[in-house]
C-alpha cells in the first residue's frame, strides 16, 4: 500500500513538474490555468508522498495482505496489445475482420473456451455493428475491405 | 427484439436515402500529400459520372449552420445527379481534420469538402498539411455577410456611436470563439478603421449572443440567423451590415459603406473537390450545384432557415477563395499578437 | 392556455403522430443505449427528415427520441458499469453497485421511473413558465457561468472515494486534461504536440468510455483463470417494479433533481452534465447515510436520472422564447424549428400555439411513453447479465471501440479511448478514483473560460467574484459544498482522539487516515 503510494506520489511531482515546465513557454494569460494545475499536482503529490513515508516509518514495510489470487498482468498486456493491434489494422484492412478479430480474441485471452460460440458471435456482431452503422447512421469506415 | 429492429427500420426508412453507402465502392485511404490527380483529363470527352455515392465531408459537428445548410442540399443534389449524396461529420482541430480527411480522398469527385473561410485561416495557422493549390473549388452555395450589433444595454443606437466608443477603446466585444469568422471580422474592421475592442471569446454563437442579449458584453459580429430572434425582441440592436448590398432580413439597416465605412465580410460557405480532378467531373458537379440552388425546395428550405443563398460558380469561387487568401495573408499577423 | 392545450391536442393526435411518438422514443432508448451513440447523433440524423415532414410530426419525432435516449444512457450505465454518455455518467456511480448487488432490475426499474419524473416535471415547467423563466437565462454572464462551473467542481471532494488527496489529484489531472488544445482566449496550442488530433481538446466521451468500458474489460483480463472456472448461470436482478414505498421514499429525490436539473438546463450552455453532478452530490450531502452512496443507494441513481431527463425541459425554455439554444441537442431543435419556417421568440407562442402545445404535449407524452417501452426493452436487455462475462469482454470493446469512432468519424478518438482504459486501470491499480477526473475534464474549460472571459469584461480585477449577487452566492455554496465532507471528517477525527494531544501534523494524518479506512 504504502510503497505503491511513495510510487504514486513521486509520479505525481514529476508529472506536475513537467506541466509546470511546459506552461512556462506559453504566453503570458495561456498559462495561468495550467500553472494552477501543476502547483495542485505538485502538492498532491508531495502529501500523499510524505504520508506515505510517515506510515512506513511508523509501521514499517510489511505492508498489506495480498489480495486474493493473483492478478494476471500478462493477460491484461495482451488485451492491450489486440485494442492497439485493431487500432492499427482498422484504419487499414477495414472495419469487420479487425472487429471480428477483436472479439474472438478478447474471448481467448478472458479464458472463453466454447468454439461453437465464439466463432458465431463474433461473426454476428461484428457484421451486426458494420450494417446498423452504416446503413443507420450513415458512418463511413477507413480501410481497405469492409 | 426483430421486431423492435423492423419498426427502427421503418423509420429510419427516409433516412437511409441519405445512409446507403455502397457497401464496396469507398474510397481508400491515399497517403497524405498525394493529391495529384490519377485520371487524366485528356483521355474521353464524356465521363460516366456519378456511377456510385457521393460523399460530402463536412468537417464541423452535425446540426450546425455547415452540416444543415449542406444537408439539405445532399438531398436535391442526390436528385439532380441521379446517385446518392450523404453528408460525413469530421468534426475536430478546428476543422482541420475533415479537410485533411477530404483533400486526401482520390481526386475522383465522389468526395466533396464542404468548405468555409476556416480553409483559408487553417492553411495560413500553419497547421496543415494541405494549401490552396490543394483544393479546386466546385461553387459557393452561400454566403452570409456579418452584422455589426450591440447589446441593448450599452445604450449604442447606431453605428456612428459604436464607431466612436470603438475608437476609444473601452468596448468589450463578445465573439463565439478564437479565430471564427465573427472575430476575424472584428480584427479586421479594428484594424482598417482604427478601433481596440476588448475580446471576450465564448463558447459558440449561441454563448455569444446570450452574452450581449444580457448586457455581459457591448458589441460583437455575428451573422442574422443566430441573433434574429433576440434582434425582433429588442435585446440585440443591429447597426449595419457589412455587405455591398442591404440585407433582406433587415432592410432599414444601413450597410456599412452607406454609412461611410468601408468595411465588407461575411462567412463564405461552398464545395471543393480535391485538387487533379477531372475538369468533366468538375463542370458536372458545378452544374449540379447551379441547378439544385435554384430549386424551389432549397431556396424555401434556406430561406425558412434564414440562410441566404448567393451562388458563384466555380471559377468565381475560386477567384475569391484566392482573394481571401491573399486579405487573410495581410492581416493574419492579427491573430498571432 | 386551456384551449391552446386542447389545439395542440387536436393536431398531435394523428395516428401517424402517434406512430412517430412510440417509434422515435423506441430508437432513442436504443441508441441511448449504446455507448458512445448519444441521441444527438440521431437527431442530427433526422433534422433534414423532419424537413419533409409537418411541423408537429417533425418536431414530436425529435422529442421522442430526445427525452428517451438520455433515459436510453442509464441502462448500459447500471448493467454494464459503463455509462454510454456524460450524462449518464453519475448514475453509474450507484446504478451499477446495485446491479452487482444483484439489484439490476431495481435500480433499471428506478432510472426509468426517475427518468420519467423528471420528464413530466420538466415538461410542466416547459409548458407553464417558459416565457417567464427565459429572462432568467439572460442574467448569465461569464462571472455567473464561471461559479456554475465551479460549483460542479466543487462536489469532486465528495465524489472522489476513500482518500482524499487521490480523489482531488485525479480532479487537477482532468483539469490539466482539459487544458489541452486551443487556448479559448488567445488560440495558443496548449500541449498539443504538434497533433491536429490535439486541437479542439480531448474528445470526452472517448475518455470516459474508455476509462469505464475498456477498465472493466481489463479489470476481467486480470481474473481471467478464474472467469474460466466460472459456470455462467442468470444472475438474480429482480423485479424492475420498485413498489410504492420506495417511490414514496424517492419522491423527494425526484423534486430536488427534477428542480436542479430543470434550472441548469435553462441556463444556456450549462449542460445536462452539471446537472447530473449537482443532483447527485446533494442527495449524498443531506443524506443521513453519506456512505451509503457509491455502494449502491437507490437515491444516487433517482437523483442523476430525474436531473437530466430534467434538463430536457429547461434547455427548450430559452431556446423557445429567446432562440437560443441551451445545449447541443435543443440547438438542433432550433435547426428543425427553421427548416419549418417558424421564428422562435414571443411571435412563436401567438402565431403557431397550435405547434408549440403540440410539442409540450409530445414531450409529455414521450415520457409517459417511455416508463411501459423502457420497462418493455429492459426485460430483454438485463439478459445481457446472462452473458458471460469472458465473452462478454470482447463485445463490450467492439461497442466502444466503434461507437466512439463514429462520434466523429475520427480514428484517433479510438486511440483515445485506448489511451484512457490503459491510465484508468493504473488509476485503479494505485486506488486512484476515476470519478472526479471526468467531472474536472467536463467542466474544466467552463471553469477556464469562463473565469478570463469575466476577467476581461471586469479589467482584471477579481471584484466579480464578490460584487455580482449570483456569483457571489454561487461561489459561496460552492466553497461550503466542497469543505462539508472535508470538516466532517476531521471533526470525526478529532472526537475520536479527543483524548491525546493533538498537533497539526497529528490532526492531518489522522485525517487522512480516517478519510482512507472508512
Amino acid at each position: 500500500m504504502q510503497k505503491k503510494d511513495i510510487g504514486l506520489g513521486a509520479v505525481s511531482i514529476a508529472f506536475g513538474a513537467w506541466i509546470w515546465y511546459m506552461a512556462a513557454a506559453l504566453k503570458k494569460g495561456a498559462d495561468f490555468w495550467p500553472k494552477i494545475v501543476a502547483g495542485s499536482i505538485i502538492l498532491l503529490g508531495l502529501i500523499i508522498l510524505v504520508m506515505a513515508l510517515m506510515e512506513v516509518r511508523s509501521k514499517g514495510t510489511e505492508g498489506t495482505k495480498k489480495a486474493k489470487g493473483n492478478p494476471q498482468y500478462l493477460h491484461v498486456m495482451a488485451v492491450i496489445a489486440v485494442l492497439i493491434g485493431y487500432y492499427v489494422a482498422f484504419q487499414y484492412v477495414g472495419y469487420t475482420i479487425p472487429t471480428f478479430l477483436l472479439i474472438f480474441l478478447s474471448a481467448l485471452i478472458l479464458g472463453y473456451r466454447n468454439w461453437k460460440v465464439m466463432i458465431p458471435t463474433s461473426l454476428i456482431v461484428s457484421v451486426g455493428l458494420y450494417l446498423i452503422f452504416t446503413h443507420l447512421f450513415g458512418i463511413r469506415f477507413p480501410g481497405a475491405f469492409f | 427484439m426483430k421486431h423492435i429492429k423492423r419498426i427502427t427500420a421503418l423509420l429510419l426508412a427516409c433516412s437511409l436515402i441519405l445512409a446507403l453507402a455502397a457497401c464496396g465502392g469507398q474510397a481508400a485511404n491515399t497517403p497524405t500529400g498525394t493529391t495529384a490527380g490519377s485520371a487524366a483529363p485528356t483521355e474521353a470527352p464524356k465521363v460516366d459520372f456519378p456511377t456510385k455515392t457521393i460523399s460530402i465531408v463536412v468537417p464541423f459537428a452535425a446540426g450546425g449552420n455547415v452540416d444543415l445548410t449542406c444537408r439539405i442540399i445532399a438531398e436535391e443534389m442526390g436528385k439532380v445527379l441521379g446517385t446518392n449524396v450523404v453528408v460525413e461529420n469530421k468534426e475536430g482541430g478546428g476543422a482541420i481534420i475533415g479537410q485533411t480527411y477530404a483533400l486526401n480522398q482520390k481526386a475522383d469527385g465522389y468526395t466533396i469538402l464542404a468548405l468555409t473561410s476556416s480553409f483559408v485561416t487553417n492553411i495560413l495557422s500553419g497547421d496543415t498539411d494541405f494549401g490552396m493549390e490543394d483544393a479546386t473549388a466546385i461553387g459557393q452555395f452561400c454566403f452570409d455577410p456579418e452584422i455589426v450589433v450591440a447589446s441593448a444595454n450599452s445604450g449604442i443606437t447606431s453605428i456612428e456611436e459604436f464607431m466612436e466608443q470603438a475608437k476609444a477603446g473601452s468596448l468589450t466585444n463578445s465573439t463565439p470563439g478564437f479565430s471564427t469568422s465573427h472575430h476575424i471580422a472584428s480584427l479586421i474592421l479594428a484594424n482598417n478603421h482604427g478601433l481596440n475592442f476588448d475580446y471576450m471569446h465564448t463558447n459558440g454563437s449561441a454563448e455569444q449572443t446570450v452574452q450581449l442579449a444580457g448586457g455581459h458584453a457591448q458589441v460583437g459580429l455575428t451573422t442574422y440567423g443566430g441573433a434574429a430572434t433576440l434582434i425582433k425582441e429588442g435585446k440585440i440592436v443591429p447597426l449595419a451590415v457589412c455587405d455591398t448590398l442591404r440585407s433582406p432580413s433587415l432592410p432599414e439597416i444601413p450597410t456599412m459603406a452607406e454609412a461611410g465605412f468601408d468595411f465588407t465580410y461575411g462567412a463564405y460557405r461552398g464545395f471543393a473537390v480535391p485538387a487533379g480532378t477531372p475538369d468533366e467531373v468538375v463542370a458536372i458537379l458545378s452544374d449540379a450545384l447551379a441547378t439544385v440552388m435554384s430549386t424551389e425546395s432549397v431556396k424555401k428550405g434556406f430561406e425558412d432557415a434564414g440562410f441566404p443563398v448567393s451562388y458563384l460558380n466555380a471559377a468565381d469561387f475560386q477567384t475569391m477563395l484566392n482573394d481571401d487568401y491573399k486579405n487573410m495573408e495581410a492581416i493574419y499577423y492579427l491573430l498571432e499578437e | 392556455m386551456m384551449n391552446h392545450i386542447m389545439e395542440g391536442f387536436g393536431t398531435l393526435f394523428t395516428l401517424w403522430n402517434i406512430f412517430i411518438l412510440v417509434a422515435g422514443t423506441l430508437v432513442g432508448l436504443i441508441i441511448g443505449a449504446l455507448p458512445g451513440l448519444t441521441g444527438n447523433m440521431a437527431i442530427a440524423l433526422m433534422v433534414p427528415v423532419t424537413f419533409g415532414m409537418d411541423a408537429t410530426s417533425g418536431l414530436t419525432l425529435l422529442t421522442a427520441i430526445y427525452c428517451s435516449s438520455i433515459f436510453g444512457g442509464s441502462i448500459s450505465a447500471i448493467l454494464l458499469g459503463i455509462p454510454g454518455t456524460i450524462s449518464s455518467f453519475a448514475t453509474t456511480l450507484d446504478g451499477y453497485p446495485m446491479a452487482l448487488k444483484g439489484q439490476a432490475g431495481a435500480a433499471l426499474g428506478n432510472a426509468t421511473i426517475s427518468s420519467v419524473f423528471g420528464g413530466l416535471f420538466s415538461s410542466v415547467v416547459l409548458m407553464s413558465l417558459t416565457t417567464v423563466l427565459a429572462e432568467f437565462a439572460l442574467t448569465f454572464g461569464p462571472a455567473e457561468y464561471f461559479a456554475v462551473a465551479i460549483l460542479g467542481l466543487s462536489c469532486i471532494a465528495s465524489i472522489g472515494g476513500k482518500s482524499l488527496t487521490k480523489g482531488l489529484l485525479s480532479g487537477f489531472l482532468g483539469l490539466f486534461i482539459a487544458c489541452i488544445g486551443m487556448d479559448p482566449q488567445l488560440g495558443i496550442k496548449r500541449f498539443t504536440f504538434g497533433s491536429v488530433n490535439l486541437l479542439g481538446g480531448i474528445t470526452m466521451v472517448g475518455a470516459l468510455i474508455g476509462l469505464f468500458g475498456v477498465v472493466s474489460v481489463l479489470k476481467s483480463a486480470e481474473k481471467a483463470q478464474k472467469l474460466a472456472e466460472k459456470t455462467s448461470k442468470m444472475p438474480d436482478v429482480g423485479s424492475t417494479w420498485i413498489g410504492w414505498k420506495m417511490c414514496l421514499q424517492l419522491l423527494p429525490t425526484w423534486l430536488r433533481g427534477s428542480v436542479i436539473g430543470t434550472i441548469v438546463g435553462i441556463i444556456p450552455g450549462a449542460g445536462t452534465n452539471v446537472a447530473t453532478f449537482l443532483a447527485y452530490d446533494i442527495e449524498k450531502k443531506i443524506s443521513k447515510d453519506p456512505e451509503s452512496f457509491g455502494e449502491g443507494n437507490p437515491k444516487g441513481v433517482a437523483a442523476p436520472e430525474s436531473a437530466n431527463n430534467g434538463v430536457t425541459g429547461g434547455s427548450l425554455v430559452p431556446l423557445l422564447a429567446l432562440g437560443v439554444p441551451g445545449n447541443a441537442t435543443s440547438a438542433l431543435f432550433l435547426s428543425a424549428l427553421m427548416l419549418q419556417g417558424l421564428a422562435t421568440g414571443p411571435t412563436l407562442f401567438t402565431d403557431h400555439a397550435n405547434v408549440v402545445y403540440a410539442l409540450f404535449l409530445a414531450f409529455f407524452l414521450a415520457n409517459i411513453i417511455m416508463a411501459p417501452l423502457g420497462l418493455f426493452l429492459l426485460r430483454y436487455m438485463k439478459t445481457i447479465l446472462s452473458v458471460p462475462e469472458s465473452l462478454l469482454g470482447g463485445i463490450i470493446l467492439a461497442f466502444c471501440v466503434t461507437g466512439v469512432f463514429s462520434i466523429s468519424s475520427n480514428p484517433f478518438d479510438v486511440l483515445v479511448l485506448i489511451i484512457f482504459g490503459v491510465v484508468g486501470y493504473l488509476f485503479y491499480k494505485f486506488d486512484v478514483p476515476s470519478a472526479p477526473l471526468i467531472v474536472c475534464l467536463v467542466l474544466g474549460t467552463m471553469a477556464e473560460s469562463n473565469l478570463r472571459q469575466a476577467l476581461v469584461s471586469s479589467g482584471n480585477s477579481y471584484s466579480f467574484m464578490w460584487t455580482r449577487p449570483i456569483t457571489a452566492a454561487v461561489l459561496l455554496i460552492s466553497v461550503g459544498s466542497f469543505f462539508a465532507p472535508i470538516i466532517t471528517k476531521m471533526m470525526k477525527a478529532m472526537r475520536k482522539r479527543r483524548s491525546n494531544m493533538i498537533t497539526v501534523d497529528d490532526m492531518a494524518s489522522s485525517l487522512e487516515e480516517e478519510i482512507e479506512e472508512d
